[in-house]
Order: structure tokens, then sequence, then C-alpha cells
């Protein structure tokens, strides 16, 4: 009996602890999601928990200060950016995974510190350049300059995923027939789908929630949600509720993938290890 | 069907901590249709070779031939070539079906020719079961044949089989060595298999090549290697137990190998053939199984000691003596009463005693 209370007891307290970590991960974006029904006159700080819900801040930001471009151009730019990365960084993390060279280690390890350096020490150079190259609010400029910053982790990544695939299978494949270009594109491409999937859903969240290159290498032509939704920070203050419903708006396709993208890292975790389908 | 030849092949690998020599200067003939297994320890180059003559691993020098055609640059999908590799390597995503058709497919052949060939090889491999499920859904013997069939499909000139039996468990390496040995020969395909497993090479191979530190060090059918090594490596990984080593001196002016507490008497030939070559520090060589002991006395033995330990193995028995730092192994019927503690007259028959150089290790006598 007093085993029950106890159990009870202990399984309570880890679901408080749960409660209180989901809390304080959760209360920012209910408190947007909720101040972006607030009538205009509530709609500021400290906050209001008692109102009338209405949908102006949607009208605003649908046809006063549309959201319709920047939500386009995010979706075309991270879309690409993913690709892009994908594209670049499954090739040379294959080539790091499979060849044995001189200095192979050091070079991987080498491409890894991009991603530990601050963002900040690349915006002036790219800016520069982009400049000088006439590129400067294009869709090219913010795409090369995300999908730069994403190829680190995307090669790295990709060389975990290229480096669980047994060589013995490639290389059976040669013998079986085919060239070394149709072993990566039929034996290997395949078997890392889940790692594609995952990797490439986190490059586009990267590129999705990004907010100092855009800020720097975009104004009007190219228009980011990031630097959109800054935007509502005015001479005349903060428009908190347009602003708090663009982030709701905005935060929608992320959390989607994310949660797709839970769903895909388990199963590349677990792949091989489950039988059947 | 075609022969192999290595020409003077050699292997060098750049690594963090330098040059290391896998395979050193190998040459070999694979005759038609012949099964040979390259046998040694792990890290003597035998799987290097291996993948050599598959075309996964360039020679840094030496020629490959397959059949007429010098190889060394020719892409592994166009060597002809199956290998059977030791996890499989089945490809995860596909049905066994599809792997099995799988070299013919890429090669074009017809549908129905494909189709059919299939059927044949799973009958064959008595798989027609399996042909709709995946890798994974099979258990380690099955994908074992899977990787036969993918190979025996195309009817390649040369099957290379790197070490294929040693994930299955005791039991059914057992039967599968068999099965394999009788689908070598009855299709009659030039066959290079890989082992570390002395019993393997011993039971399946037409020759055995035995590689050690990079070389071949001997080549020969089964029963010569067993007959007659060619020094104290082969003499040591062939057979079991492994035969008996036991460190001597010359002694001419008593005409006698002195082995510590073993005397071993040399015919005047063998002495003088010694004397001759300048060979003083010698190494005794014996089977377990040649080894004879008796309760009494006898005049020819070499020792009469104490038994150290007695292991009964069913069909025989494992008698231990102890020579010094060194243990003597004689195996003996299973009838034959001993006990520890006994004092035993050892034997050995002259003409079943090996005599090494201790310095080269080759064989003297």
């Amino acid at each position: 009996m007093s085993m029950d209370v106890k159990r009870i007891f202990i399984s309570s307290l880890v679901y408080l602890v749960i409660a209180l970590l989901l809390m304080s991960i959760m209360l920012p974006i209910v408190w947007i999601v909720v101040t972006s029904f607030k009538p205009e006159s509530v709609a500021k700080i400290p906050s209001v928990w008692v109102f009338e819900p209405t949908l102006d801040n949607y009208r605003y930001i649908a046809s006063i200060k549309p959201i319709w471009k920047p939500l386009a151009d995010t979706l075309l730019v991270a879309t690409s950016v993913a690709i892009l990365s994908l594209a670049f960084g499954t090739p040379a993390a294959y080539a790091l995974a499979r060849y044995e060279f001189r200095g192979r280690d050091d070079l991987a390890f080498w491409i890894l510190t991009f991603w530990m350096s601050p963002p900040v020490v690349f915006v002036i150079p790219l800016f520069l350049m982009f400049d000088r190259m006439g590129l400067l609010d294009t869709y090219i400029a913010i795409v090369l300059a995300h999908t730069l910053g994403n190829l680190p982790f995307v090669i790295w990544l990709m060389r975990e995923y290229i480096r669980d695939v047994p060589r013995e299978v490639e290389e059976a494949a040669l013998i079986d027939g085919y060239s070394d270009a149709q072993v990566f594109a039929r034996i290997t491409l395949p078997l890392i789908k889940p790692g594609l999937v995952a990797v490439g859903i986190l490059a586009f969240i990267f590129s999705w929630i990004e907010f100092l290159f855009a800020l720097v290498l975009t104004t009007f032509n190219v228009r980011l949600l990031t630097v959109e939704v800054s935007s509502y920070w005015t001479i005349a203050g903060v428009i908190l509720g347009p602003m708090t419903a663009a982030i709701t708006i905005s935060i929608i396709p992320a959390t989607l993938f994310a949660f797709i993208l839970q769903k895909h890292i388990v199963r590349g975790l677990t792949l091989g290890a489950v039988k059947g389908e | 069907m075609a022969s192999v030849r290595l020409v003077r092949v050699r292997k060098v690998f750049h690594t963090p901590r330098g040059e290391v020599t896998a395979v050193d200067d190998v040459s070999l003939e694979v005759r038609d249709g012949e099964f040979l297994v390259l046998l040694g320890p792990s890290g003597c180059g035998k799987t290097t070779t291996l993948r050599m003559i598959a075309g996964l691993e360039t020679p840094t020098r030496g020629e490959i031939y397959i059949g007429d055609r010098l190889v060394n640059n020719l892409h592994p999908k166009d060597r002809d070539v199956a290998m059977v590799f030791q996890n499989y390597a089945l490809y995860p995503h596909m049905r066994v079906r599809d792997i099995i058709a799988f070299p013919l497919k890429i090669r074009k052949y017809p549908r129905e020719e494909i189709d059919r060939r299939v059927r044949e090889v799973a009958e064959l491999l008595k798989i027609e079961h399996l042909l709709d499920r995946r890798p994974r859904e099979l258990s380690g013997g099955e994908q074992q044949r899977v990787a036969l069939g993918r190979a025996i499909v195309r009817r390649p000139q040369v099957f290379l089989m790197d070490e294929p039996l040693s994930n299955l468990d005791a039991k059914l390496r057992v039967v599968m060595r068999a099965e394999l040995k009788r689908l070598q020969k009855s299709l009659g395909v030039t066959t290079i298999y890989v082992t570390h497993d002395q019993v393997e090479a011993m039971t399946m191979a037409d020759r055995i090549a035995v590689m050690n530190k990079g070389r071949v060090v001997q080549l020969g059918t089964p029963r010569e290697l067993f007959a007659r090594p060619a020094n104290t490596f082969v003499a040591g990984f062939i057979g079991s137990p492994p035969m008996n080593m036991i460190e001597c001196s010359l002694d001419p002016g008593r005409g006698l190998l002195d082995c510590g507490v073993l005397k071993y008497p040399l015919d005047p030939n063998t002495g003088s053939l010694l004397q001759s070559r300048g060979v003083i520090e010698v190494i005794l060589g014996i089977r377990p199984q040649h080894v004879r002991i008796q309760k009494g006395e006898v005049p020819d033995s070499v020792a009469r000691v104490p038994v150290y330990v007695v292991e009964p193995m069913g069909t025989e028995t494992i008698v231990n003596f102890k020579l010094g730092e060194t243990m003597l192994k004689a195996v003996v019927p299973a009838d034959v009463e001993v006990e520890a503690g006994e004092v035993w007259s050892i034997v050995f028959p002259r003409e079943r005693v090996y005599i090494f150089d201790k310095k080269s290790g080759e064989l003297v006598a």
C-alpha cells in the first residue's frame, strides 16, 4: 500500500517538473498567440487576460501591411536553401566519409569550425562582396549566404549518415556492375533518405528563423519574415497586435516541419533495428 | 572460367602513422576452376590481396591478370568477378528477388532470362520461399545464401569470398562448408576464398596459400602443407592441436639434439646436414598425433617425465607433459588409461620429426 503511495508521489513529482519545463517553453508562445487575438486597446504590456477576441490584427497583416510577400519570399528562400545545402553538402560529405586522402580529418574539422564561429564575423565581408557584385537585396545573395551558413552542419550530419551505410554494400554494387556515380545515386542515396529528409528540414528551419543575414543582405526586393516582424517596432513604438499575428503566422510552417523532423530523426536512429516495414 | 595470376603484387597503405606494407611481393597463380584458399592470421594481407583482385584496391606495384587480361586499371564492374562479403553486404532497401537479379538487370539481360535464372539459383540454394523478403527479415544463414545467389546468378569468371562463413554459428558453418565446396565443384568456377580458419581451409581447398606479414609463405595442397610444412609458421598454423615446437641445440659430439629434459638422437645424415649448414639452434617439431607414449621404460625414448594434465576429448585423449618451459601435447586413443602424475616414456618416431632452423624458421630436415 505504502509502495503505491510512494509510486504515485514520485510520478506526480515527475509530471510537475515536466509541466514546469513545458510552461517555461510554451508560455511565451501562448502569450503571443493570445495577444494576436486582442483588440488594439488591450494589446499592450502589462497583459490583460480577459478580453473580447478579434481578428483585427490578422486583417491588418492581410491587407494594411500585407504579410503575403514576406511569407512567399521566406518559403522560397528556405526551400532553395534546403535543396542547395543538400545538393552541395551531401557529395562533400560523401567524399569526406568514403575517400582516403591526406588531411581528410583536418579538412572536416576545419569545415566544422565555421559553424563554431559567430555569424556576425561573416556578415560584413559577405555584404561587401555582394555589394560589389550588385547582388544586394536579391534572392541569390540571401540563398547563398544561408546555404553557406548551413553547409558545415549539413556536411557533418550527412557524413555520419553515410558512414552508417556499410562500405561493403557499396563495394558489392561496384562489383555487381555499377559505376561509382551509380553507386552513389542508386545505392547510397536511397539508404540515407531519412538523413536527407531530417537534415533538409533542419536546413529549412535554420533559414526560416535566420535574422542577421536577412537584415543586412535584404531590404524591399526580397523581404523575409524575421525582418518583416521586426519592422513592427516603429518610431511610434511596437505595434504589438499585428506583430504577434505575424509571428503566429510565421511559426506555423517551421513548427509543422519540426513535427515531421522528430518522426524522421527517430526513424533514422532505429533504421535496420526494426523488423518489417 | 579463367585463371588468376598475380605477379609480384605489392600494396602499401599510407596511414597517419606512416606507411604500412599490407601485401609484399606476392606472386600466385590460381588455376582455372580451382578452389584456392588464402589462409593466415588477421592482418596478414589476405583480404587486401582479395580486394585487389576484385578491383576494390589498386596495387602499388605488380600485375594482376584474370584469364589473359591485365586488370590493374580495370573498374570492378568490368572484371567479371563476383564477391561474397563477410557481412554479406545485401542491399537493405531491396527484396531478395531484386538483390539476386541486380547484377543481371545492370547488364540489361532480357526480363525472361532474368526471371528464369533467379528461379534456378533460388532452387539451387533452396531460398524460393524467401524471394519477397527483405534482408533484415532473414536469418544469418539465409542472408548468406542470398549473397551466394547474387554471386552465382551471373556465372562470373571468378568467385571471390571473404570469410563468408565466419558470421554463422558453428553448426551451420559446418553444413555450409560442405555445401559451398559441392557448389563450387558443380559450377566449376575458379574460386579464391579468404579465411583465418585452418579447418575451413583444409576441408575446402584444392590448394592453400598460407600468408604471413604480407607474404605467401607456402603454397600447396592441404596434404602437402600438413605433411611438409615449409617453416614453423605453417607448421604451427595448420593442424589441431598445433604442432609441438621444442627449442633445442645441436650437440655434434654426441650426435643428438639437446632440448633440456628431452634428448633427441639424430640419425648421422641429419646431424651432418645440420653441421654442414652451420645450424646449431633448431626447433624440433612433432604433431601431437605422432607423439607415442608408453608407461614402461623404452630403449628409444627421448624422455621419461610425469604427466602434467590429461584432457579427455571423447574420441581421443590429449596428454600434456611439461618439459621445462614448454608444454608437450600427445594425442592418444581414448581407451589408453593415463593419470596425471604418472611417469611415462615419450617416443618420437623418426619419420614424424621436423627440424627447423631457429633463426630463419625454415624447415631443414
